[in-house]
């Protein structure tokens, strides 16, 4: 048991450093090549997939996490990217738990519909609601090339939080 | 799943989402930042301005390797020695440009306070290139200070932490700077627009139907609101056209700095005049933001 709450706990801990990684790759500039307007919000498909391995609860903390380094760095009022992220954590834990079965597809689909969600409910509250000029060319023109780019990412962090659930496997699930 | 909505564990989900949707609200109105991500902030920004050096690192020049590959065996450590060299020549010089045109600046304003900054971080998600800057209220960086690059403003201050403080850019629509032309002194309002934004172009509007401002123009600050020194320049006049919605002209500014790609800024955080609106109505620097500045630049011209 106590061999097992000390995987649980390295697991945690290198999801954590997996997720200030994503952070620091996704913010600082030039670390990730930006393609014409699109750059990469990584931390979605990172928090969807934790979710999915992790569960509901860890899942939302996870979320949290990832939401408050965002928030850190955000130009819109703070806690927006936290609440989305906790949600998306969250729900993505309880659709496996109840409802779907854990594999790439399901994967890609959370993931794609957690980026959709997220970048939907930023466009629409801080351009759209804002009545900047052009917000539908903006939609177009940069956070659906964001959302193309960080779909690319998406297997890769599902194998790679897969991989760590492998390895640190923890016998409740 | 009715097992989990009722257990605990939800309920203190719930309760932390009810925490930061009220943090939400709260940061909304006056632009402060949540605790936990000040303390964040704070801890991580060591992390940060290592991975903006390394990013640096990676991205500086490095000269032209075909070249340096035609020689012959024995002279490659010495190419590898001036490449080296040569890196350090591109980025140094680049910094000097920089800071001769500061330097400048300096001269000519003695009663401006600078503070260096690195550029850590960018809101991926921002279409108007709002960054986060290495320096913070322990540096003497407040809110509303403007933020240049050389001769050129790039944006201004709209939050602080200890050790950061975030910059919103003059391409944003919510960043409104009082402004005049250098040769007609016609005053305007320049504000970012969305199409214009990633053109690295503004909007100089409430000009005269028959302003003689042409293009090719230099645009500056005035110093009518009291955020912004005058005389710092915003750019050059690309195109003048007439307004559909009014009877006024507005004019598309090219902004001076490329403000997308840079990597190094100064922040004024103390010049004669700063908070004093021009008129009877003075407000001191603070260092909050004061309430619905995250929304609006705050100035008229």
């Amino acid at each position: 048991m106590m061999k097992q709450r000390r995987k649980d706990i390295i697991r945690w801990c290198i999801l954590t450093l997996i997720l200030l990684i994503l952070f620091l790759l996704q913010t600082t500039p030039g670390l990730l090549p930006v393609i014409g307007k699109a750059s990469a919000m990584l931390l979605v498909p990172a928090v969807v997939c934790i979710g999915m391995f992790e569960r509901e609860t860890a899942g939302a903390f996870f979320g949290l996490f990832a939401g408050l380094l965002w928030d850190m760095v955000s130009a819109q009022p703070a806690g927006f990217h936290s609440i989305i992220l906790m949600c998306l954590g969250c729900i993505s834990g309880l659709l496996i738990t109840h409802l779907m079965q854990n594999s790439l597809l399901s994967g890609i689909l959370l993931s794609a519909l957690g980026i959709i969600l997220h970048t939907v409910l930023y466009w629409g509250i801080f351009v759209l609601l804002r009545g900047y000029a052009g917000a539908l060319a903006l939609l177009y023109q940069q956070f659906l090339p964001s959302m193309l780019y960080t779909a690319l990412f998406i297997p890769l962090l599902y194998f790679i939080i897969r991989l760590l659930r492998k390895q640190l496997r923890s016998p409740v699930l | 799943m009715k097992d989990f909505f009722k257990s605990a564990r939800f309920k203190v989900i719930a309760a932390i989402l009810a925490i930061l949707l009220i943090f939400v609200i709260v940061s909304a109105v006056s632009g402060a930042s949540s605790p936990a991500s000040s303390v964040l902030g704070v801890l991580l920004s060591p992390v940060q301005k290592a991975a903006a050096w390394i990013s640096g690192e990676l991205h500086a020049p490095t000269g032209d390797a075909a070249a340096y590959q035609s020689q012959i065996d024995t002279l490659e450590k010495q190419v590898e020695e001036l490449r080296g060299q040569l890196a350090d020549y591109e980025k140094f010089k680049q910094e000097n440009e920089q800071y001769k045109l500061y330097l400048e600046l300096k001269k000519e304003n003695p009663d401006f306070a600078f503070e260096d900054a690195q550029i850590i971080s960018r809101d991926t998600a921002d279409s108007f290139g709002s960054f986060t800057i290495s320096k913070g209220s322990l540096d003497g960086v407040a809110v509303n200070d403007p933020v240049i690059s050389g001769k050129y403003l790039v944006g201004r201050v709209f939050e602080v932490g200890p050790t950061y403080a975030k910059v919103r850019t003059i391409l944003a629509p919510d960043v409104n700077v009082s402004a005049y032309e250098v040769r007609t002194r016609e005053p305007g309002v320049v504000s970012g627009s969305v199409e214009l934004a990633d053109k690295n172009m503004c909007r100089m509007s409430y000009l005269n139907r028959d302003t003689s401002i042409t293009s090719g123009s230099l645009v500056c600050t005035s110093s009518v609101g009291g955020t912004y020194p005058r005389g710092l320049i915003i750019g050059t006049v690309s195109q003048v056209r007439n307004d559909s919605h009014d009877i006024s002209a507005y004019a598309i500014i090219t902004a001076g700095a490329d403000i997308m790609n840079l990597k190094d800024v100064f922040v004024i955080t103390d010049f004669r005049g700063q908070g004093i609106d021009g008129s009877e109505n003075t407000a001191p620097k603070t260092e909050t933001t004061a309430p619905g500045e995250t929304t609006s630049g705050a100035e008229n011209p």
